[in-house]
């Protein structure tokens, strides 16, 4: 597996997009994950089942420019990441507005000052 | 003319079904079926309670009990993994329903007994 | 000559569907103009009970996301914590696991053949197609000790070994198998009326399924050569692999890749069983994982990824899953424009939707 990271600016994803699909490769995934500061927003490309990967570092509430006019198929990974981070993704293909995952609690997945239980407590008479 | 012999077979041969409750349900010898406990050889070290994927078992080691809910089980088999003393293994029948009253709790007493050790004086 | 536009829900609740998604389509007199998904019913957000539960145990859970697909699942999980922590697994564990796999891929597809025929109408092709899937669950119970949900991958290898005498005696019941499977395939590929609703409907060009990102049978039916078990983890690189590929894609074309791939995965299980090497099954793990790890794998339905990150204790840090009904979702939106109203139950059958692995 391929593990080498390269790391870009906010500005500069539409020109890899462009870049990547006259290349021939193929959109894998996108995905996040909370950082010391901030996220990292990873873009996973393949050609000839060889991985590159792409990374962000951004902060919270950050807008992005959308990857969809080279690959029209990102906005099922776009709408999610808008979801459950709160990252806003301008020009997507298709726009669910937030309502493509319905959650009780709104982005469920940011990071929280206080972290969760190890035992997660249930019902009034079991003891942890 | 394959399909005539196709429909003069289901009319004659027996249901492929098992007649449940009437016949046993079939399950073969390292079927993960329920979970029986030996209270006699638990020290409360309180392993299986920690490493329980669905927290199903509880320990209190003051009033030296085990309990276990049998619907939060979900047969994994990981506590007869961790557990040192050998007091967990797995039978093959599968577990009876049960209803919302009966809720399936089962509690132990835990009989262990600590051996005596013999003096040091003894061994050398 | 344009009509007036009206939505029809294709809901939640439908007797074709195994799984609930919802879909809105936009209908012109009786011709389908495009549709709009609409996911999040089964949504559990089990990612995030990663930083409660230990990784040793977490293959428990990262196996119950979905019941059809759960063997790889387990697998993929383990083998992203062996890449991150430098394990070796030992090969007999290697090959077991990848026997695991191909029974669990026949089972996903005979149950796919039955649900299809369910919703052309024939109900007894039902029946047959998981009468020959109840005699690989069997299989399946007697050598992990679970039909659906097998628990039997752990991280360093596998918790149960097989007797080299009921490895021989699988071989012989194997034969029963194909012959049976061998007359239903032909009802599949050669009826006069499948192929009238199959054929020509639903048509994915080349291109479109390179740039939409799709994987698995439905990419293979448009021409499209990719499958991750050429890159050789696991026991493929020794047995030597190449992929089943049709070129129309239409429905008929990715219904005739899945039969296909019933077979091939016969011949797998028969020289894993033959060159089966001896030895021990795990290896003891000590230590705890750091870094991250981008793990990849064959599932029944196309290209699974699994992300992986920890920080040096025993609770990793994140855990992402990518599964390939996902990635089919843009496809399933491009098919759809501009057929019929009554073939759209068949069309969403054919991309093979998974939703319970979709929305984990």
């Amino acid at each position: 597996m391929n593990m080498e990271i390269n790391s870009i600016n906010v500005a500069d994803v539409p020109s890899i997009g462009a870049k990547m699909k006259s290349g021939g490769y193929r959109l894998v995934v996108i995905t996040t994950t909370p950082a010391p500061e901030g996220y990292f927003i990873t873009y996973s490309f393949e050609k000839e089942y060889k991985l590159e990967h792409y990374r962000l570092s951004v902060e919270e509430g950050t807008k992005i420019p959308s990857i969809g006019p080279s690959y029209g198929g990102a906005f099922v990974y776009e709408n999610e990441i808008h979801d459950l981070y709160g990252f806003t993704f301008e020009g997507m293909t298709l726009d669910f507005k937030g309502t493509f995952f319905k959650t009780s609690i709104p982005f469920p997945f940011k990071k929280k000052e206080q972290p969760a239980p190890t035992v997660t407590v249930v019902n009034k008479e079991t003891k942890e | 003319m394959k399909m005539l012999k196709t429909i003069m077979k289901q009319f004659f041969h027996e249901p492929i079904t098992t007649k449940f409750p009437e016949e046993p349900p079939r399950n073969y010898e390292g079927t993960r079926g329920h979970l029986v406990f030996d209270p006699s050889k638990c020290t409360s070290c309180m392993m299986c309670m920690k490493r329980c994927p669905s927290q199903a078992i509880i320990v209190d080691r003051a009033a030296k009990t085990w309990t276990i809910d049998l619907f939060r089980c979900v047969m994994c088999g990981n506590c007869i993994d961790v557990c040192k003393f050998g007091c967990l293994s797995m039978e093959r029948e599968y577990s009876k329903s049960a209803t919302v009253e009966e809720r399936g709790v089962v509690k132990y007493d835990i009989t262990y007994v600590k051996p005596e050790r013999p003096k040091k004086e003894d061994r050398e | 000559m344009t009509g007036k536009q009206t939505i029809i829900p294709f809901g939640p609740q439908h007797p074709v569907l195994p799984e609930p998604i919802h879909l809105d389509l936009v209908v012109e007199d009786e011709r389908v103009v495009s549709a709009i998904p609409s996911i999040g019913y089964v949504h559990r957000g089990l990612e995030s009970l990663v930083d409660r539960r230990e990784y040793q145990d977490f293959v428990y859970l990262a196996e119950r996301i979905c019941g059809i697909c759960s063997f790889t699942h387990s697998s993929t999980f383990c083998q992203g914590i062996e890449g991150m922590m430098g394990i070796d697994v030992p090969p007999r564990a290697t090959y077991l696991r990848t026997m695991w796999g191909e029974y669990s891929r026949m089972h996903s597809h005979l149950l796919w053949l039955g649900l299809f025929a369910d919703s052309l109408g024939f109900e007894s092709l039902f029946y047959n197609s998981w009468k020959i899937r109840e005699a690989i669950l069997n299989e399946m119970e007697a050598t992990t000790g679970g039909r659906i949900i097998q628990g039997v991958c752990k991280v360093g290898g596998v918790r149960r070994d097989v007797t080299p005498q009921f490895l021989s005696e699988m071989d012989n019941r194997l034969d029963g198998i194909e012959d049976e499977m061998k007359e239903l395939t032909n009802v599949f590929l050669n009826d006069y009326t499948l192929k009238k609703r199959l054929v020509g409907k639903g048509v994915l060009s080349k291109e479109d399924a390179y740039l939409l990102g799709t994987a698995g049978p439905t990419a293979r039916g448009s021409g499209l050569e990719h499958d991750i078990r050429s890159t050789g983890y696991l026991a493929y690189g020794d047995i030597g692999f190449k992929p089943v590929v049709e070129k129309d894609g239409d429905g008929y074309a990715r219904c005739a890749v899945r039969c296909k791939e019933l077979f091939q995965s016969v011949e797998i299980i028969r020289r894993v069983i033959t060159d089966m090497p001896s030895g021990e099954v795990s290896v003891p793990v000590k230590g705890n994982p750091d870094g991250e790890y981008f793990s990849r794998s064959e599932q029944p339905r196309g290209e699974v990824i699994h992300y992986l990150k920890g920080n040096g204790t025993k609770y990793l840090t994140q855990f992402r899953v990518r599964t390939p009904t996902l990635a089919n979702v843009p496809a399933l939106v491009s098919i759809i424009g501009g057929c019929e109203l009554a073939d759209v139950p068949q069309i969403v059958l054919t991309i093979d939707p998974c939703i319970g692995c979709m929305e984990r």
